[in-house]
């Protein structure tokens, strides 16, 4: 196989990283298996990545159906999304840096919370008591008991909001991969 | 006026339809799908558009895929083909299909 085809291919399957290893074979078999078609009915390799445009646009396409498609969160998916990011150029370098850093933050804090909660409750069992962690709203602040619910209910609400703007990324990545530019 | 735009608004939504109909006649491979479609210009659509829709309808169970040997040195290709669940929806698509005809005729007053 030519080199200039071998590289493109190599270029697919690098930005195809975040997605399983299994899938990724399957796609660059594929294209290889058009290109080699190609070449026998005596398209020039110079033809054949024209007609197939750049990698990062093919990968891209790639991408943004797996991202639209499959649902909830993990580290596969968020890996995807920062690949399509990163391949999504300027158009997405305002929306989704900030959807989806919330989404991810808000969802720490919203783990983050209860677990200090849980660590002051059992440091005020243990006989120590941890002011700098706690809730405070003008005079009253909150023992070590009554904070334990408390960081439960922030940890939830705090959970939920990242978990919209989680929401939020995956629905305008679903927008910008169904776009116009795809059919022209 | 812009009749490229509304052109290609029809093409993404009938896309996948075409492409179903087009795998229910015969098992096919990609390229040759492309190629199929090329000969249609309201239907062409290039690798990028092509390929990860086959993707989808794969995971959506509409299609099934396999690889097979072609002969005389040419490389292996992807057939894919329509599952029991894709003709059921290829079935519902074509009967909303009619229905919009159907729509588009008598307000035009046919």
């Amino acid at each position: 196989m030519e080199k200039t085809l071998d590289n493109y291919l190599e270029k697919i399957d690098k930005f195809l990283k975040p997605m399983a290893v299994s899938e990724r074979v399957d796609i660059v078999k594929e294209i290889q298996s058009e290109m080699l078609e190609l070449q026998q009915n005596g398209v020039s390799p110079a033809q054949i990545i024209e007609r197939l445009g750049s990698p990062k646009e093919l990968a891209k396409a790639y991408l943004g159906e797996t991202i639209s498609k499959s649902s909830g969160f993990g580290w596969r998916k968020l890996s995807a999304v920062i690949a399509f990011y990163s391949l999504a150029g300027f158009g997405g370098m305002i929306v989704l840096p900030f959807t989806s850093i919330c989404g991810i933050t808000f969802m720490f804090t919203g783990v983050l919370c209860p677990i200090m909660g849980i660590i002051k409750f059992g440091a005020h069992l243990a006989g120590i008591e941890m002011p700098q962690v706690g809730i405070e709203i003008n005079s009253y602040t909150a023992s070590a008991a009554a904070f334990l619910p408390i960081s439960f209910l922030i940890g939830i609400v705090l959970f939920a909001i990242g978990w919209l703007f989680w929401k939020l990324t995956i629905f305008t990545i679903k927008a910008m991969s169904i776009g116009k530019k795809k059919l022209v | 006026m812009n009749i490229d735009d509304w052109k290609s608004q029809i093409k993404r939504g009938t896309l996948e339809f075409c492409i179903l109909l087009l795998i229910r006649k015969q098992p096919t491979y990609g390229y040759e799908l492309i190629s199929t479609l090329e000969n249609y210009p309201i239907m062409a659509a290039k690798e990028n558009t092509i390929y990860p829709l086959l993707r989808r309808l794969l995971k959506e169970d509409f299609i099934s895929s396999s690889w097979q040997e072609s002969s005389e040195g040419l490389p292996p290709r992807k057939y894919y083909t329509i599952t029991d669940k894709g003709l059921e929806y290829l079935s519902a698509m074509s009967a909303e299909w009619d229905n919009l005809i159907n729509t588009i005729n008598e307000m035009k007053g046919i």
